[in-house]
Formats: C-alpha cells, sequence, structure tokens
C-alpha cells in the first residue's frame, strides 16, 4: 500500500532533515509512479469472454501492465484499492466484429468495502457509463471508452470494476495481433490516485 | 471558495533559504496533493433534448464532490471556476428515447475576471455521440484538456441536441454527469 505523503512546516532555524525527506516525500508521490508510490494500474484480457444479452458483466481483464499499488490482488479484473482518495478511471471495452447492431455500453461499478466509513459494505455505485447503438458489421469491430472520477473517495478495500452490457450476446477477443478483425483493440481497464480525499 | 496559487520560491546560488521559502514548496504540494475537482449530476432526469439545429443546456441538479466551490444549486447548468488555471472536463449523458441520435457538446463562457471580458462563449469542443436503439438506453460522452486557460468566473457547461423530438435525459442507474479537475497552475 502506497503512504500518503506528510506535508512539512517549517519554523526559524529549522534543521529537520525530516522534514526534507517529508517534503521529498510529497514530491516524489506527485511525479513518481513506481511500486509503493502514487497508485496506478493498467490490465487488458489475454482470453475470450461471452457476455450474456441484458447482462452487466465483469470484463475480467487481470493482466497487468502495471500496478504500483497492488491494486489487481484479486486477478479478476476487479481491483482492489489499497491507498485512500479520489481515482480517476478509464477503459476500453471491445465488441468482437457482429453482423447485427447492438446496444452495446461500458461502464464502471465501485463497491464499498468495510473500512469505507461513508457507505455500508457492499453499497455499488455505478458510474461513467459510455455508449449506445454500434453499426459493427462482420469484418469490423467496435469500442467504447469511458473516463470518469469515481463519484465516491475510495478507501481500502473497496472495490472498481470494469462492465459491459449489450443488448445481444456477443463475445470479447483477446488482445491479438493476428488478422484484423481478431482482437484488434485491447480491452483494457486504467486507473489512478487523483487526489486526497475524506 | 479559491484556493491560493501557491508561490514558487526562487533560489539562487549563494541564497539563503527562509522558512517561507520552505512553507512554499510545502504549500505547493499542498495545492497539488488537494486541487480542485467537482462532479456534479442529474439527479431527475426527464430534461427533453432539443432537435437539431437547436440544443439544451443541461441541468446537473446535484453534486457528488466539489472542494472548490464550484457548483451552486442557483446555477445548476454550470461550474464556475473558482481558482484559475487549466481544466480537464469530462461528460456523460444518459439517454432514454427512441430518438436515433444524440450528440453533446461543451462550451465555456468568460467571466468578469477574463482578459476578454464577459460573455464569451467558446466553440463546442470534446463532443460525444450516442445512437439509440430502439428503447433501449444510449450514453453520450466525452473529455479532454480545455483548450484555454480558465480565469475565477469562466464557466463550463454540457449541451446536446437529438436527430429529432422525444430525447431526453434518465436519471436511474447512472445519471448525467459533469466534472473539472483540476491540472496545472501557469506563472507566466
Amino acid at each position: 500500500m502506497g503512504t500518503l505523503p506528510t506535508v512539512p512546516t517549517f519554523v526559524a532555524n529549522d534543521t529537520s532533515l525530516t522534514k526534507l525527506q517529508q517534503l521529498s516525500g510529497c514530491v516524489e508521490w506527485l511525479i513518481d509512479c513506481s511500486t509503493g508510490s502514487r497508485p496506478i494500474w493498467h490490465l487488458y484480457r489475454s482470453t475470450t469472454l461471452s457476455i450474456t444479452a441484458n447482462t452487466w458483466t465483469n470484463y475480467g481483464g487481470s493482466v497487468q501492465a502495471i500496478d504500483t499499488d497492488g491494486v489487481n490482488v484479486l486477478a479478476t479484473g476487479v481491483v482492489q484499492i489499497q491507498t485512500q482518495g479520489y481515482y480517476v478511471t478509464e477503459g476500453c471495452g471491445q465488441l468482437v466484429n457482429n453482423a447485427n447492431d447492438v446496444q452495446f455500453l461500458v461502464s464502471f461499478l465501485w463497491t464499498a468495502g468495510s473500512n469505507n466509513p461513508n457507505f455500508t459494505n457492499g453499497t455499488t455505485q455505478r458510474y461513467g457509463t459510455r455508449g449506445g447503438a454500434t453499426h459493427s458489421t462482420a469484418t469490423t469491430d467496435a469500442a467504447e471508452t469511458p473516463q470518469c472520477i469515481c463519484p465516491n473517495v475510495c478507501y481500502p478495500l473497496d472495490t472498481i470494476q470494469m462492465q459491459v452490457w449489450t443488448s445481444s450476446t456477443f463475445n470479447i477477443d483477446r488482445n491479438s495481433n493476428n488478422a484484423f478483425e481478431q482482437g484488434r483493440f485491447t480491452t483494457q481497464f486504467t486507473g489512478m490516485w487523483l487526489r486526497e480525499g475524506t | 471558495m479559491a484556493m491560493t496559487i501557491p508561490t514558487l520560491p526562487f533560489l539562487p546560488a549563494g541564497y539563503i533559504v527562509t522558512p517561507a521559502d520552505m512553507n512554499n514548496l510545502a504549500a505547493c504540494c499542498t495545492f497539488a496533493l488537494n486541487k480542485p475537482i467537482a462532479m456534479v449530476f442529474d439527479s431527475a432526469g426527464s430534461q427533453s433534448i432539443a432537435t437539431n439545429p437547436a440544443n439544451t443546456t443541461i441541468s446537473f441538479g446535484s453534486k457528488y464532490f466539489d472542494s472548490d466551490g464550484m457548483w451552486s444549486a442557483g446555477a445548476p447548468k454550470q461550474l464556475t471556476v473558482q481558482t484559475p488555471g487549466w481544466y480537464k472536463v469530462r461528460w456523460g449523458l444518459s439517454l432514454g428515447g427512441t430518438v436515433l441520435a444524440t450528440c453533446g457538446f461543451v462550451t465555456s463562457t468568460s467571466g468578469a475576471n477574463n482578459p476578454g471580458g464577459a460573455g464569451n462563449v467558446s466553440a463546442n469542443y470534446w463532443a460525444g455521440y450516442s445512437g439509440a436503439l430502439g428503447s433501449a438506453p444510449g450514453c453520450a460522452g466525452g473529455g479532454g484538456l480545455w483548450p484555454f486557460y480558465l480565469w475565477a468566473g469562466d464557466f463550463i457547461q454540457v449541451s446536446a441536441s437529438a436527430t429529432g423530438s422525444g430525447e431526453s435525459t434518465v436519471s436511474t442507474d447512472n445519471p448525467s454527469w459533469m466534472s473539472l479537475e483540476y491540472i496545472s497552475i501557469q506563472q507566466t
């Protein structure tokens, strides 16, 4: 878990090396996304997935390109917050070539954990939904790319997942460059710590 | 409730650093760790979307959070900048109806502190589109860095137009929303 920095206060004739290190820690938090510093993650799918019609479904990508705060601990595509604060999430949900127009939505689902003082454990909130009628064809994929700040301050053990919904059963395909139609758009879920909050 | 823009100290060779200099550096960190953000939403729904070329400015009657006082119940169709700087805007419209398509976009309007004077409306930026399919829902959205430095008093709005009558916002499950995130000061 990343440690939120402490902003020091300096006084006349101050000789505190601790305070200088605290100041350095603030700067590190703000500019460095190394492990243990400011949380960011980027997960994507590496396997196919069938989505049942009219059902919000976790897209389930758990292959991590980066995870500086260990949020991928569940390895299910559902990230578990480790460091308190506001977060912004971004994603790309892919609809593999479909011969029929479908309604296709991608969104984020936040769930309160046991440490959250503002919501009962298990409370959910959907946010950032984007999508509508696609016009994909038998040879072309479609995609939606939501981006949104989570409406609630996140506490450790809160979770966030990216979900997809469609009016007809369809598939998500893996990240692949085998062919134009084969998983052309990477199904991905990204998030980053934005700001302190309570 | 504007935040105070922090002062970046100048520390030339031979200069003896003062507590004020160090505290200014600390204030820069405090500013970055607690920068202005706001996110508002349409809790009521049922806002009728005008037919193109007319458009409807969306009202956001509730807030999720607003650290800098950018939203007020008396002016629910806008977020008004309190702390000048560069901002990122994001938005989403939840739509219900049988209209073919709805397009949303963002504009800014200058306030009294803007050097160009008040009342100047920008072009339409960061547009997004959603197509309906029968009565199934659609969610248009967009976002990005606002292309102009925003002065205190400038405000941001989301508007939309549809290809026909009968389109409106919905508030269930995932209501329409708009957010502003502070990105950067500009010293010069």
